[in-house]
């Protein structure tokens, strides 16, 4: 029955991570800056992280960016959207052990940070020109901009029904 | 405790993003050039795809300066005011310093048009 709950938990999580994923990529963003995004499906890894386990996060991540790449009609954002996830799930996941949930908006800005490092290196040995490093500052504050709102949203459903969560799943 | 480490470390970045793109976005040097003078635009000079060097005179209460246009730069070449200053400047390239003619009320400066593309492209 546990198990079920979980499997279906994840299925839930995906479904919403890629509607949420789908749905943004479609939004144009007034921002002259390429690669600015509001990065919401990754309000759903850090949902996962936090009442699942790091493997099911990740499965969740996976799933969300492979679908997400065909469904988005770009397959060639793959690679970027997968290191950058990686990234972003690796640092999320150590750093919610270091320093807890309670400051999960912290955990999600870092890890939004994370995730346009590994995308502009992965840009830069892509394209092979180091100056596209010129782009990660403004990504970086931008980062923490929509990390911030992710991990917010995080916190404010873990106050609301957090509880709840972790009783369903036991 | 950690979590104070980790927002000392999130400040420390974004501060430092914020200077680099202010850096970025002022150094990166859309092409065109503003010529002023009193205040008031007088012309102003695309400074892509300039296939081959041209002067570019201004005329203005009597006083003639010879601006130099190249491709990406701007220079003063020559000016009938006593000091020289401008000519002395040299090209710019960036909009970070304008030339200033002073004596002739004259300022050459360049306007970032899309600064952060330009940054990364040159």
């Amino acid at each position: 029955m546990k198990a079920t709950k979980r499997l279906c938990l994840c299925g839930i999580l995906c479904a919403a991570a890629l509607t949420v994923f789908i749905i943004e990529a479609q939004l144009p963003l007034p921002i002259p800056v390429p690669g600015i995004k509001l990065g919401l499906a990754n309000i759903f890894t850090l949902f996962a992280l936090m009442y699942l386990t790091p493997r099911e996060a990740a499965a969740i991540l996976l799933v969300r960016i492979l679908l997400g790449s065909i469904f988005a009609g770009q397959p060639s954002v793959l690679l970027y959207s997968l290191s950058g996830g990686v990234l972003c799930l690796i640092g999320e996941t150590l750093l919610l052990r270091l320093i807890g949930k309670n400051f999960i908006w912290e955990i999600s800005v870092f890890g939004a940070m994370l995730h346009n490092t590994a995308q502009i290196i992965c840009a830069a040995v892509i394209t092979n020109t180091a100056a596209v490093f010129w782009y990660l500052p403004p990504l970086l504050i931008a980062a923490a901009l929509t990390g911030a709102f992710c991990g917010l949203c995080v916190s404010a459903f873990d106050k609301a029904c957090g509880e709840r969560v972790q009783k369903m799943l036991k | 405790m950690n979590h104070k480490i980790l927002i000392g470390v999130i400040s420390a970045i974004i501060c430092v993003s914020a200077a680099l793109t202010y850096l970025a976005y002022t150094r990166g040097g859309g092409k065109t050039a503003e010529v002023s003078s009193d205040g008031e635009r007088i012309a102003e000079i695309s400074l892509r795809n300039v296939d081959s060097p041209y002067e570019y005179p201004i005329e203005k209460d009597g006083h003639i300066n010879i601006l130099l246009v190249e491709e990406g730069k701007i220079s003063m070449k020559s000016a009938d005011c006593p000091d020289k200053l401008c000519v002395k400047q040299g090209a710019i390239s960036t909009g970070v310093y304008p030339i200033v003619c002073l004596p002739n009320k004259i300022v050459v400066k360049i306007n970032s048009d899309d600064s952060a593309a330009d940054a990364v492209s040159r």
